[in-house]
C-alpha cells in the first residue's frame, strides 16, 4: 500500500509486491511513547523529528486515553491512514515513504501519519541547458512537487490535470503526467498513459530512462520527445494540447508530441520580436544543413568533382591541399574526431578546465595540424563551423543526433562523391518520414504538408497569426484567439 | 494461398490512407524519370522544331486516359485487380493481372538500367553496376518497407527537392535562338504519329493510379490533383523541349544521348562551376522515387492476387529489381529496354485503358 503526498493511492505492481523485501522491519525503530501504552515506528533518516515530538507526541500525550480509531480520527493531519490489522508488507511500504506508524500496546489497530522530512533540496536556479537572455530564469529542480508547483502556478486552470504512477519496482519512481483536458487529444494522453503504465523495469533514475522507453522507434538516432528544463516550456507545450510527465528525481519535464522542427526552437524565440526569431530559427536550420553536409561535400568535392569549384576557389583550395599527405576523406574524419574529442573532454571537466581545454586544444591543435601538414586550414574552417553549427540546436539530445549523422555521411561520400550523398539524404528523409512521435508523424508540418502549421515552425509569425493550435496534435479546441481585429485604414474606437 | 482474395475490394487502414492532395505528388514524381533528360532527341528525330506540338498532345491525351482511370476506378471502386476480377473472372484475370505486376516492375528495371547508363557515361566511367543498382534497391527496400505513407512522402520530397531544377533551363534558352523553332508544322501525319508514339514512354507512369487508388482519403476529390499533376509533367516536358529545341540545331541535337545534360554544361553559379554533376546527382532522388513506387505497386499487386504478404513479396521483387539491369550491359540492349517498355506502355495507356473504360461502361458498377 503506497500513496502519493496527496493522499492519492497507488496501485501497486504485482511484481513489485512480490519483491519487495519482507525482512527489512529491522530498519524501523520501535519506541514507546513515555507514560503511555502507544508505540510509534518510523525510519528515522526519512521523518522529521521535530514535528514529529512537537505534533504527534505531544497530541497523543494529551489524549492518551483514546482508542486508536478516535485518536486517528481527532489527529490533526490531513495525510493519515488508518489500518484495522495491517500485515508487515504494509507496515514496511508505509514505514518506508516516511510515515510514523502508531499502535497501541493491546490492539493491532494501526495509525500511519506522514511527517516525512521535507528533503534538502537544490533551490530552484537559472537554467543552464537552455538559458535565455530575456525571459522567466527559473529551472526545474530534483523534487517532483516543487516541479509541479512550477508549473501549476503557471496554469491556474481546473482543466489542468495531474495523473501520478508509479514506475521501476525498485525504485518507486513517481511520474506525473500533466494535460489540460479540455484541450489536448484523448489518444495523445491514452498513449502515453499506456505506454508509462507499461514499463517494468527495476529502476528508473531520470526522465531520460523513461523517454528512451516509450519512444516509438527505439532504435532510431533522432529523439522523438522533448526533454525541457524550463517550467515555462512545459507549461507552453501543455497549453498547445501536448501531453507532458514530469519524474520524481528528475530536473527535466518530457512532453511529446512533438514534430521536428521543434527541435529547432528555443524557447528564447517566443521573447524577442517575431522577426528576429524567425531569422534566428531559418539561421539554425542552415546551420543544421551545414553541420551535416559541409564536411561531406568537401570530401565528395575534392575527391570526385573539382570540376564543381570556380576557378577562383579552385586555387585557394589547392594551395591548401598540395602538400597534404592523405586523402580527403582520412583528413576529414582527423579532423572531425579531434573535434568530437575536445568537445567531450570539456563535457567531462569541471566548467573552468573545460573552457580552457577547448580554447587550448582548438587553437593549439588546429594550428599545429596545419602547421605539420597533415590537414588543409579550409577543411579546418569547415570542421570548425560545422562543429560550431551543430551546437546552435537548443534540444541537446538532437544536437547529439546531428554530430553523430555526419559521420556516416562522410564515410558515404567517399563512394560516389555527391551521387552517394543524395542517396544518404534520402535515406535520412525515409527514415524521418517512418518516424511519430506517441504516433503522430515526427516531420509534421512539412510532411504531411499542413501550411498552416508553418507559422510556427521554420519562422515564428507574431502571436496574432497563429490563431489555432497545431494541426498535427488533433486537438480538441483549435483556437487560441479570438481577439484580434484589424483596424482600417482611418479607424478609431 | 488464396486466389480470390482480389474478388473483394481491398480494405486499407485509415492510418495508411494519404490525404486527396498528395495524389499530385505521386503523378508527378510517377511520370518524371530519366526520359526527361534525354526524350527530346528521340522526338526531334521525327518531327524536329514540331517536338514541343508532340509534347502538347501527349500531355492532352494523358488527361484523356487519366479521366477514363478515374471513371473506372469511381465506378467500380477498389483497384485493377478487383476490376479485372470484376471483369474478366478469375482464371482469365489472374494473367492479366500478373502481366501488370510484371509491367510495373520492369518499369522499375528500365528507369534504373538507364540511370546506371547515365551515370556512367557522365560520372563514373568504370562504376560497375551492380554497385549502384545495389545502394538503389536497398534504398527502395527501405523506403517501401515503411508503407505507402513513406512512399508518398518520397514522392512530396522529390518534388521539393528537385523542382529548383526546371529553373536551370533559364540558361539554355537565353543562349537559345528562338528560330530554331519555326517553321511551324511541317511534318506529315505519319511523323507526328511516330514521334507520339516515342513520346508515350516519357508521359507513362499515370497507371500505377490502378494500384494505389483505393489509398487515396477522397478519390472524387484527388482527380483534380491528378489533373494538375498531370498538367505539370507537361509544364516541366515543355519547358525541356522548348530549351533543348532553342539551344540545339535539329542536326546537333541527334548526335546527343543525353541533351539536357548538355545544357546543364553551361549552367553557372558563382558557388558553381559545372552544374551537370550536381543534376546527375541529385536525379538519383527522381529514379528513387520511381523505383519505390514500382516495387511497391508490383509487391501490392502480388499481395492482393496471390494474398502472400507484401513485406514478403518485396524481398524477391526487389531482388529481381538489383540482379536484372547487370545483364543489360550495352548501351544498345537499355535503348531495346527503352523501346520495347515504351511501346507497351503506349498501347497499355491508348488501347488497354479505352478498353477497359468501354467494358466499365457496359458493366453495372459495384456499390462499395
Amino acid at each position: 500500500m503506497r500513496f502519493f503526498n496527496t493522499g492519492k493511492s497507488i496501485k501497486s505492481n504485482p511484481l513489485a509486491q512480490e519483491n519487495e523485501n519482507k525482512a527489512l522491519d529491522q530498519n524501523i525503530l520501535w519506541q514507546e511513547i513515555g507514560m503511555s501504552d502507544w508505540i510509534s515506528g518510523f525510519i528515522e533518516s526519512l521523518i522529521d523529528q521535530e514535528r514529529f515530538n512537537k505534533e504527534v507526541l505531544c497530541f497523543i500525550q494529551k489524549n492518551q486515553s483514546l482508542k486508536c480509531k478516535e485518536l486517528y480520527e481527532q489527529l490533526p493531519f490531513s495525510n493519515k491512514h488508518y489500518k484495522k490489522d495491517p500485515d508487515k508488507q504494509t507496515i514496511n511500504s508505509m514505514v518506508l515513504q516516511g510515515c510514523v506508524a502508531l499502535k497501541k500496546r493491546s490492539s493491532k489497530e494501526m495509525i500511519f501519519v506522514h511527517v516525512e522530512k521535507a528533503p534538502n533540496l537544490r533551490p530552484i536556479s537559472v537554467p543552464e541547458v537552455e538559458f535565455s537572455v530575456i525571459g522567466p530564469k527559473e529551472a526545474f529542480n530534483e523534487n517532483l512537487e516543487t516541479n509541479l508547483v512550477l508549473i501549476q502556478k503557471r496554469l491556474p486552470t481546473s482543466a489542468l490535470q495531474i495523473e501520478f504512477i508509479e514506475i521501476g519496482q525498485r525504485t518507486k519512481t513517481k511520474v506525473a503526467i500533466l494535460y489540460l483536458k479540455d484541450i489536448a487529444n484523448e489518444t495523445n494522453v491514452k498513449t502515453l498513459k499506456e505506454r508509462l503504465a507499461g514499463i517494468d523495469y527495476d529502476h528508473i533514475l531520470d526522465s531520460s530512462y523513461l523517454i528512451q522507453m516509450i519512444e516509438d522507434n527505439k532504435m532510431s538516432l533522432f529523439p522523438q520527445l522533448i526533454d525541457s528544463e524550463r517550467p515555462d516550456r512545459i507549461a507552453a507545450s501543455l497549453i498547445e494540447g501536448k501531453v507532458a510527465f514530469l519524474t520524481q528525481g528528475s530536473p527535466h519535464g518530457v512532453y511529446g508530441p512533438v514534430s521536428i522542427v521543434e527541435f529547432f526552437a528555443a524557447f528564447d524565440d517566443y521573447f524577442v520580436t517575431w522577426h528576429i526569431s524567425s531569422l534566428f530559427r531559418i539561421m539554425r536550420m542552415f546551420a543544421v544543413l551545414f553541420s551535416i553536409f559541409a564536411t561531406p561535400l568537401y570530401v565528395s568535392v575534392i575527391t570526385y568533382h573539382p570540376e564543381l569549384i570556380p576557378d577562383d576557389l579552385l586555387s585557394t583550395l589547392t594551395t591548401s591541399r598540395t602538400d597534404i599527405p592523405f586523402p580527403p576523406v582520412l583528413e576529414a574524419l582527423f579532423l572531425e574526431l579531434t573535434i568530437e574529442l575536445l568537445r567531450e573532454a570539456g563535457a567531462r571537466l569541471p566548467t573552468k578546465v573545460g573552457q580552457t581545454i577547448g580554447i587550448v586544444g582548438g587553437i593549439v591543435i588546429g594550428t599545429a595540424s596545419v602547421q605539420a601538414g597533415l590537414t588543409s586550414n579550409v577543411l579546418l574552417i569547415i570542421v570548425a563551423l560545422s562543429a560550431l553549427a551543430s551546437f546552435t540546436t537548443p534540444v541537446y539530445r538532437m544536437s547529439n543526433a546531428i554530430r553523430i549523422v555526419r559521420f556516416p555521411m562522410i564515410i558515404l561520400s567517399q563512394f560516389w562523391g555527391l551521387l552517394s550523398m543524395t542517396l544518404g539524404l534520402m535515406f535520412i528523409i525515409t527514415h524521418l518520414l517512418g518516424l511519430t512521435s506517441l504516433n503522430r508523424p515526427y516531420l509534421a508540418p512539412i510532411y504531411p504538408p499542413r501550411l498552416s502549421d508553418w507559422k510556427d515552425s521554420f519562422v515564428r509569425l507574431p502571436f496574432y497569426v497563429q490563431k489555432n493550435r497545431p494541426d498535427q496534435l488533433k486537438v480538441q479546441e483549435k483556437k487560441k484567439i479570438s481577439w484580434w481585429k484589424k483596424r482600417d485604414i482611418d479607424e478609431f474606437e | 494461398m488464396n486466389l480470390n482474395k482480389s474478388k473483394s475490394p481491398p480494405f486499407v487502414h485509415k492510418n495508411a490512407r494519404i490525404a486527396h492532395k498528395l495524389v499530385y505528388f505521386l503523378i508527378v514524381g510517377s511520370q518524371i524519370g530519366v526520359g526527361v533528360l534525354g526524350f527530346v532527341r528521340y522526338i526531334a528525330k521525327y518531327v524536329r522544331q514540331d517536338s514541343w506540338i508532340i509534347v502538347i498532345l501527349g500531355g492532352l491525351s494523358i488527361h484523356i486516359i487519366l479521366w477514363m482511370m478515374f471513371k473506372i476506378l469511381n465506378k467500380h471502386g477498389g483497384d485493377l485487380f478487383n476490376i479485372h476480377h470484376q471483369f474478366f473472372g478469375k482464371w482469365l484475370s489472374l494473367p492479366l493481372s500478373s502481366l501488370f505486376i510484371f509491367y510495373y516492375l520492369v518499369t522499375g528495371i528500365v528507369i534504373l538500367r538507364t540511370y546506371i547508363e547515365a551515370v556512367q557515361n557522365w560520372m563514373f566511367p568504370g562504376i560497375p553496376i551492380w554497385t549502384l543498382s545495389f545502394f538503389f534497391v536497398a534504398l527502395t527496400y527501405y523506403i517501401v518497407g515503411k508503407g505507402f505513407r513513406v512512399v508518398t512522402g518520397i514522392a512530396y520530397f522529390c518534388f521539393v527537392l528537385t523542382i529548383w531544377m526546371t529553373f536551370t533551363h533559364y540558361f539554355p534558352i537565353r543562349y537559345g535562338h528562338f528560330i530554331n523553332l519555326l517553321p511551324v508544322l511541317d511534318f506529315g501525319l505519319k511523323d507526328y504519329f511516330q514521334a507520339f508514339k516515342v513520346m508515350v514512354l516519357s508521359f507513362l507512369g499515370i497507371e500505377y493510379l490502378f494500384a494505389y487508388y483505393p489509398y487515396l482519403e477522397n478519390p472524387k476529390k484527388a482527380q483534380k490533383w491528378a489533373h494538375i499533376g498531370a498538367a505539370t509533367t507537361t509544364g516541366i516536358y515543355m519547358l525541356t523541349t522548348l530549351s533543348t529545341l532553342m539551344y540545339f540545331s535539329p542536326k546537333q541535337l541527334q548526335g546527343l544521348t543525353w541533351p539536357t545534360l548538355q545544357e546543364w554544361k553551361i549552367v553557372t553559379l558563382p558557388i558553381l562551376e559545372r552544374f551537370e554533376y550536381v543534376g546527375i546527382a541529385f536525379f538519383a532522388i527522381v529514379v528513387l522515387i520511381n523505383l519505390a513506387i514500382a516495387l511497391w505497386t508490383s509487391s501490392r499487386g502480388i499481395n492482393r492476387i496471390f494474398d502472400i504478404k507484401q513485406r514478403i513479396a518485396i524481398i524477391p521483387l526487389s531482388i529481381l529489381l538489383f540482379a536484372t539491369p547487370v545483364f543489360f550491359t550495352t548501351r544498345f540492349k537499355v535503348d531495346e529496354l527503352n523501346n520495347i517498355i515504351g511501346k507497351f506502355g503506349f498501347y497499355l495507356l491508348y488501347a488497354y485503358i479505352p478498353l477497359l473504360f468501354i467494358i466499365s461502361l457496359l458493366k453495372k458498377g459495384e456499390k462499395t
